[in-house]
C-alpha cells in the first residue's frame, strides 16, 4: 500500500481549470481518484452526469487531459474517460471490462486495464437505482464511484434519495412548520452488498490514507466494488469556505455518513465514528456549520454557542434517534461476513 | 456628449440593462427585484433573465433587464444596453462590462472608488454611478454582498421610483426565498445605508474605438474554454473564480513543511508546487495561484504547520485598466 507521500508525488489525470465550485469535494475526490490510478496500469473512467461531469467536459478544455507531462503512446500513464448520462455510467463500465476481457481473451490487449465508474448520487441512486443494482447484480470487475452530494447540485439543488433527514432543498423546503426533508434515506450501503457487492466503503477524501487504501483495494477486489464519497457541496450545504474537509469530517465522526468499509468474506469495520452517542462529537455543531438546517439549529453569533430553535426540539431529537439508528445499522452491517 | 435620460428612453423605446457579476454574489436577485420594482408601475412591460454556465460558485455571470412603456417584441441578448451594472471588480478581470453602452450611457459600478476614478480607469463616458455595495454588505449583513447597494443604485439611475417602492420589492424578493424574518430586518438597513451612498458624476473619459462591440463572424471560431461564443469564461482560467481582493500566499522561511502531502492530494485543481527533499520525501514550494487557484482555502485548512495564508490582492482592478 502506498503512502499519502507517494501518491502525493504521482500524476494526478484530472488536471486544474474544471468548474467546479470552488471547495467541491468532488474535485477533491477526482483529485485524489486521479493520483492513486496512477499505478501503472491503463485507466478507463466512465462518468454520468454529475456535477463532477458537466464541469470538467467542457471542449476543448477538457480538464482530464493527459498525466503530467507523458505522451499518451505510455500504455501505464494512459486513461481513457466516456461521458454518459446520469445511470449509464455502471452499465457503460461494465461494457468496458467485457470489452477489455474479449480482448485480452483474443489476445489483442497484452496489458491489464482498471475500469472506475463515477456518478453522482443523484444519478447512481434516484434515477440510475436499477442500472446500478443490476451492474452490481452481474459481478463485473469494475469500481464504482458515487459522489454523494445530497442533492442534485448542478440543477439547482433539488432533493435526492440520499438527502440527509430535516435538511432544506430546493423540492424539500422548510417552510412554516415543515422542517424541510422529512424522508430518511435510502439505506444505500446496505443494498449494494445485498445486491452481491464485493467492497462496500463509505469514506470521503477528509479521512485521506483510509480513501487512497479503498481506492487501491477496490481495484484488487474480483467482483464489483463500490466506493460511496460522501461530497459536502458548498453551495448546496451552505457553508463557508475552506470548511469542506472539516464538515466531512465532522459529518463521519457524528454518525451522520460514517467513516464504512465492509468486505465479502471478510466482514467490515466503521471508523472514526463510536457507536454509542455519547462518545461522539455534537450533533448540533455539525448542524450548525450548515445554513441548509438553520431552521432548527443556530448559532449565537455573539458568543458562538449552538442552539436548538425554540419549538424544533423535537425535530432534533428525532434527527438524533435517526443518526443513532444509522450508526447502530453500520455497526450491525460491518458483522457481515458474506 | 450628453447623458440620457433613462426615463425617456423606456417611455420611446426601449430601455436595455445589463450586469456583469460572479455567481453567488446576488447579481440574478438584484436584476430580478429590478425587474419586479418596474412591473410596481402598470404602464410598465419588462423582459428578465439571468445568463450562466453549468459554473456556479465565482464564475462570470451576466443579467439582463429590458423596460419598455411599449411591448416589448425583441427577445434577443442585449448587445448596447444604456444602463450596465458591474456588481464585482473581478468580473472585469474576463469582460467588458461597458462593452457597447452608447455615449451617454449609465454605468452603475460596485466598488469603493469614486465615479471620477472609475470613469478614468475604465475609460467611461456618460454618466458614472458608484456605491460602495461590499462595505455596506459587509457592515450590515456581515457578508461582502454587494446587490442590495447595487440594486438601489440602478433603481437610483432609472429614477422615479419610492424608497418604498424599491426597498419593499426587495424584501419581497427575500421573502420569497424563504430568508429568516432577522436578515430580513438586516437587509431592510442595507436598503436605507445604501441609499445616502450613491455617489455619482458625469465624464467623457471614452476613447474613440473602444468598447465596441466585435462584428459577429460565427461560431466557427470558439474561444478556448467556450462551448457557444457566448460563454463567458472565455480562457477558463478558474483562478477569477477566486473572491475579489484576495489571493493565496505560500511562506515557509523557517522550513517547517513536513512534506505530508495533505495539501497536495486534496488539492481541488492539483496546482501546489513541491520538490523531492532528502529529508521529509517531499517539500512544498507554493502553488499555481495565477491561472487556477479557485482561493477554496481547503489547503489552509488542512496544512499542519498553517504555511497557507490568504492576503490582500488588488491586480483586478489593475488589470480592467490595462484591458480599457
Amino acid at each position: 500500500m502506498s503512502s499519502i507521500k507517494e501518491v502525493a508525488q504521482r500524476d494526478s489525470c484530472f488536471r486544474a481549470g474544471s468548474t467546479l465550485c470552488p471547495g467541491c469535494m468532488e474535485s477533491m475526490a477526482l483529485q485524489n481518484i486521479g493520483r492513486v490510478t496512477d499505478n501503472g496500469v491503463k485507466t478507463c473512467f466512465t462518468i454520468g452526469t454529475s456535477c463532477a461531469e458537466v464541469s470538467t467536459l467542457f471542449f476543448p478544455n477538457v480538464v482530464a487531459w493527459g498525466r503530467g507531462e507523458s505522451s499518451p503512446d505510455e500504455f501505464g500513464k494512459s486513461f481513457s474517460i466516456i461521458h454518459n448520462v446520469f445511470e449509464s455510467a455502471p452499465t457503460c463500465a461494465e461494457a468496458v471490462r467485457d470489452v477489455a476481457d474479449a480482448l485480452t481473451d483474443c489476445g489483442a490487449l497484452k496489458n491489464p486495464i482498471q475500469v472506475f465508474s463515477v456518478s453522482g448520487d443523484g444519478g447512481a441512486i434516484a434515477i440510475g437505482l436499477r442500472a446500478l443494482l443490476h451492474t452490481i447484480n452481474r459481478r463485473s470487475r469494475i469500481t464504482m464511484i458515487v459522489l454523494v452530494n445530497e442533492v442534485f447540485a448542478n440543477t439547482g439543488f433539488q432533493y435526492s434519495p440520499a438527502a440527509t433527514p430535516f435538511s432544506d432543498t430546493s423540492t424539500t423546503p422548510a417552510v412554516g412548520d415543515v422542517p424541510g426533508n422529512l424522508n430518511p434515506p435510502i439505506d444505500y450501503l446496505h443494498m449494494a452488498i445485498a445486491a452481491g457487492a464485493d467492497l462496500v466503503a463509505q469514506v470521503s477524501p477528509a479521512h485521506s490514507r483510509m480513501f487512497q487504501k479503498t481506492i487501491e483495494d477496490s481495484m484488487a477486489v474480483k467482483g464489483t466494488a463500490i466506493v460511496f464519497v460522501p461530497a459536502p457541496c458548498i453551495s448546496g450545504w451552505k457553508y463557508v469556505d475552506g470548511k469542506t474537509i472539516d464538515l466531512a469530517l465532522d459529518g463521519a465522526r457524528a454518525g451522520v455518513y460514517p467513516t464504512f468499509v465492509w468486505k465479502r468474506g471478510e466482514g467490515g469495520k466503521v471508523v472514526d465514528c463510536k457507536r454509542e452517542a455519547k462518545d461522539r462529537p455534537s450533533l448540533e455543531e455539525f448542524l450548525a456549520e450548515q445554513r441548509r438546517f438553520v431552521h432548527i439549529v443556530e448559532r449565537d453569533r455573539k458568543t458562538g454557542e449552538v442552539r436548538v430553535k425554540p419549538g424544533r426540539e423535537h425535530h432534533v431529537e428525532a434527527f438524533r434517534t435517526w443518526v443513532q439508528d444509522n450508526v447502530e445499522r453500520l455497526y450491525q452491517l460491518a458483522e457481515i461476513k458474506k | 456628449m450628453k447623458p440620457m435620460d433613462l426615463r425617456k428612453t423606456l417611455g420611446e423605446s426601449v430601455l436595455e440593462i445589463r450586469g456583469d457579476g460572479k455567481a453567488g454574489g446576488g447579481l440574478v436577485l438584484a436584476f430580478q427585484s429590478l425587474a419586479s420594482l418596474a412591473l410596481t408601475d402598470p404602464t410598465l412591460n419588462v423582459q428578465e433573465w439571468p445568463f450562466f454556465s453549468s459554473a456556479r460558485r465565482g464564475a462570470n455571470i451576466r443579467s439582463y433587464v429590458r423596460v419598455s412603456a411599449r411591448p416589448i417584441r425583441i427577445a434577443c441578448e442585449v448587445t448596447n444596453p444604456t444602463l450596465v451594472l458591474l456588481m464585482d471588480e473581478g468580473a472585469a478581470r474576463t469582460v467588458d462590462f461597458a462593452q457597447g453602452v452608447p455615449p451617454g450611457g449609465t454605468f452603475v459600478l460596485n466598488t469603493r472608488h469614486t465615479p471620477e476614478v472609475c470613469a478614468k480607469h475604465y475609460g467611461l463616458s456618460g454618466r458614472v454611478i458608484t456605491i460602495s455595495g461590499d462595505e455596506i454588505g459587509l457592515k450590515h449583513l456581515r457578508a461582502q454582498i454587494g446587490n442590495v447597494s447595487a440594486y438601489v443604485a440602478m433603481a437610483h439611475a432609472i429614477g422615479g421610483f419610492t424608497p418604498e417602492a424599491v426597498f419593499d420589492t426587495f424584501l419581497s424578493a427575500l421573502k420569497k426565498r424563504r430568508i429568516p424574518e432577522t436578515v430580513l430586518q438586516r437587509n431592510r438597513e442595507a436598503l436605507e445605508a445604501s441609499l445616502s451612498e450613491v455617489k455619482e458624476g458625469v465624464f467623457d473619459e471614452a476613447k474613440p474605438g473602444t468598447h465596441l462591440v466585435p462584428p459577429f463572424a460565427g461560431y466557427g471560431d470558439l474561444p478556448v474554454g467556450a462551448q457557444t461564443a457566448l460563454r463567458l469564461s472565455q480562457d477558463n482560467l478558474t483562478a477569477y473564480y477566486a473572491r475579489t481582493g484576495v489571493q493565496l500566499h505560500f511562506e515557509d522561511p523557517e522550513d517547517k513543511c513536513t512534506g505530508c502531502g495533505h495539501c497536495i492530494t486534496n488539492c481541488p485543481e492539483g496546482i501546489i508546487h513541491w520538490e523531492p527533499n532528502e529529508k521529509n520525501g517531499l517539500k512544498v514550494t507554493g502553488s499555481d495561484v495565477t491561472e487556477y487557484c479557485k482561493l477554496c482555502a481547503e489547503c489552509i485548512s488542512v496544512c499542519p504547520e498553517n504555511l497557507f495564508s490568504e492576503i490582500p490582492f488588488n491586480v483586478a482592478w489593475k488589470e480592467a485598466e490595462v484591458s480599457s
